[in-house]
C-alpha cells in the first residue's frame, strides 16, 4: 500500500531526513532526560541536608 | 471576602484590561508591517520601491513554471486568485516547491518587469496524511475559501 | 466560601498529595514516552508533501503546547497566590518558569531545524516565531527578576502584576497564524472541526502530547516537595516525616 510504513531498512534513509529527524529527537529527548536526572539528584541533595540537620539537631 | 482582598482582585482586574488594552491599540496600529508577505493584489495595490527588499506570498499558479535550459533560471507566476505576479528566480528551489504550492518569495519588485527573487520559501499547510488518500482537494478548497 | 482552596493548597496537605501521586506521572510519562516514539518513528506512515521530516512535528507540537501552557498555569497560579495568599500557588508559579523556558527553547530549536528543509530557511520574523521567541525573553525575564527580587510579600505581588502582563502574549502567540500572513502553517490540533490530520497519525501525536504532559506534571510536583521541604524545614511535620524516612 502507498504511503505504508516500509520496516527498518526504510527507517535508516527516511528520504535524506535522517539527521533533522534524529537531531531533532535527540536534542528534545536529551534535554528531557537530563532535567529530570538534575531534578532528581537536586532533590536528593536537599533531602540528605534536611536528614544531616534533623539528626545533628536531635543529638544537641 | 474581605476588603484588602477585594481591593487585589480589582487590581488584577486593571492590570489584565489594561495589559490587553495597550497591546490590542499597538498591535492594530502596527498590523501592516506585521505581515510577513503581501500577497500578489497587496503588492501591486502597494507598490513599494524597487529597492525594497519585499516578500510576497501565494500559490504558484498552474503552467506558468518555466525552467531556462542551460541556467537555474526559472520564471513563474504567484496568485492570490485575485491578481498574479510574474517572478523571475535564479537558484536552487525548495523540494516543496510545486504548481499550486504555497510559496512565499523574498525580492525586489520591479513594477512592470515583475518580481526578482533572491529566495524561495516554500509554505506548507496544516495537512497531515499518507500519500494517496484523497482528502486533499476538499481541504485545500476550504483553505482557497478561506483566504 | 473559598477555605476548601485553603485546605487543599495547605503546605503539609500538597506535601503529601505529591508524595503519594508523583511516581504514578513519572511511570505514566515514561511507558508514554516508550509508545508514543514508536508510534512516532515506526508506526505513523510518512505525509504526502513532507515525507519523512514531519515527523519532527510528534515533539515539536507538544513542546510548543507546553511552552504556552506552563505560562497560563503560571499566571494562574500567581493569581491564586496574589488574592489568596496561598503558599503552594506561589511555589508553582515559581518552579514552572524554568520548564517553560526550556520548552519555549526546545519549541525554536525543532521548529528551526524542521523549517530549514521544508520552508528553506532556518528563521522568518514572522508573527508565530517571534511571538514565540517573545515568550522565551519574557520567561528569561521573570526567572532573573525573581532570583533579583528578595522572598517577601511585596515581591511576590510585583512578580503576579508582572507575569499578568506577559500573559497576553499567549493569545498572541495562537491567534497570530490567523491575524497575519505567516510562513508558519495554522493549527493541525487546536483549532474548531475536526483535526486536519490522518487518524494513522494520530495516535502518534496524543501519546507524544501525553508524554510531554505527565512529564511537565512529575517535574513540577518534584520541584514543589523540595521547594516545600526547604521552606518549611522547621515545622513539625517536616521534622516527623524525616525521621520516620530514616
Amino acid at each position: 500500500m502507498v504511503g505504508q510504513w516500509q520496516g527498518i531498512e526504510h527507517f535508516w534513509h527516511m528520504g535524506g531526513y535522517a539527521p533533522t529527524v534524529f537531531g531533532c529527537y535527540g536534542v528534545v529527548l536529551g534535554c528531557v532526560a537530563y532535567t529530570a536526572w538534575r531534578t532528581r539528584k537536586r532533590y536528593q541533595k536537599v533531602l540528605a541536608q534536611l536528614q544531616v540537620r534533623s539528626e545533628t539537631g536531635a543529638c544537641q | 471576602m474581605s476588603v484588602s482582598r477585594q481591593r487585589r482582585i480589582r487590581v488584577i482586574v486593571i492590570v489584565f484590561v489594561a495589559a490587553i488594552a495597550i497591546t490590542a491599540l499597538a498591535l492594530t496600529a502596527l498590523r501592516h508591517n506585521i505581515n510577513v508577505y503581501y500577497t500578489p493584489h497587496e503588492l501591486v495595490k502597494a507598490d513599494p520601491s524597487t529597492t525594497q527588499l519585499t516578500r510576497l506570498g501565494g500559490w504558484v499558479m498552474p503552467g506558468t513554471v518555466k525552467h531556462m535550459s542551460k541556467s537555474t533560471e526559472v520564471f513563474f507566476r504567484v496568485t492570490d486568485h485575485l491578481a498574479s505576479v510574474e517572478v523571475q528566480y535564479s537558484g536552487l528551489l525548495p523540494s516543496l516547491f510545486r504548481e499550486n504550492q504555497g510559496i512565499v518569495v523574498v525580492g525586489y519588485w520591479m513594477k512592470s518587469k515583475g518580481f526578482r527573487a533572491t529566495q524561495v520559501l516554500a509554505k506548507h499547510d496544516a495537512n497531515y496524511h499518507p500519500p494517496g488518500i484523497s482528502t486533499l482537494p476538499a481541504s485545500e478548497k476550504e483553505n482557497l475559501n478561506a483566504r | 466560601m473559598w477555605s476548601w482552596i485553603h485546605r487543599l493548597g495547605a503546605p503539609k496537605r500538597s506535601f503529601f498529595l505529591c508524595r503519594r501521586y508523583r511516581p504514578w506521572f513519572g511511570c505514566l510519562s515514561f511507558a508514554l514516552f516508550a509508545f508514543g516514539l514508536y508510534e512516532a518513528l515506526w508506526v505513523a506512515p510518512p505525509d504526502y508533501q513532507q515525507g519523512e521530516v514531519y515527523r519532527v512535528l510528534f515533539i515539536h507540537v507538544p513542546c510548543a503546547v507546553l511552552s504556552l501552557a506552563c505560562y497560563m498555569v503560571m499566571t494562574l497560579s500567581e493569581v491564586f497566590a496574589y488574592i489568596w495568599s496561598l503558599t503552594i500557588a506561589g511555589i508553582i508559579a515559581r518552579v514552572l518558569a524554568p520548564l517553560g523556558l526550556l520548552f519555549t527553547g526546545l519549541t525554536l530549536i525543532t521548529g528551526s531545524l524542521w523549517g530549514r528543509p521544508t520552508w528553506g530557511t532556518y528563521w522568518i520574523w514572522d508573527a508565530r516565531l517571534t511571538s514565540e521567541l517573545i515568550l522565551g525573553f519574557i520567561y528569561l525575564g521573570v526567572i532573573g527578576l525573581r532570583s533579583a527580587l528578595p522572598k517577601t510579600t511585596q515581591a511576590q505581588r510585583i512578580m503576579a502584576v508582572l507575569t499578568c502582563i506577559g500573559a497576553v502574549n499567549i493569545p498572541i502567540i495562537h491567534y497570530s497564524v490567523q491575524w497575519w500572513h505567516t510562513l508558519h502553517q495554522g493549527a493541525t490540533l487546536l483549532r474548531w472541526g475536526t483535526p486536519q490530520m490522518d487518524v494513522s497519525m494520530l495516535p502518534a501525536l496524543l501519546l507524544c502530547l501525553g508524554a510531554f504532559i505527565t512529564f511537565a506534571i512529575w517535574w513540577a510536583m518534584s520541584e514543589c516537595e523540595r521547594e516545600l521541604l526547604l521552606l518549611k524545614r522547621d515545622t513539625q511535620w517536616v521534622k516527623e516525616w524525616l525521621e520516620r524516612r530514616v
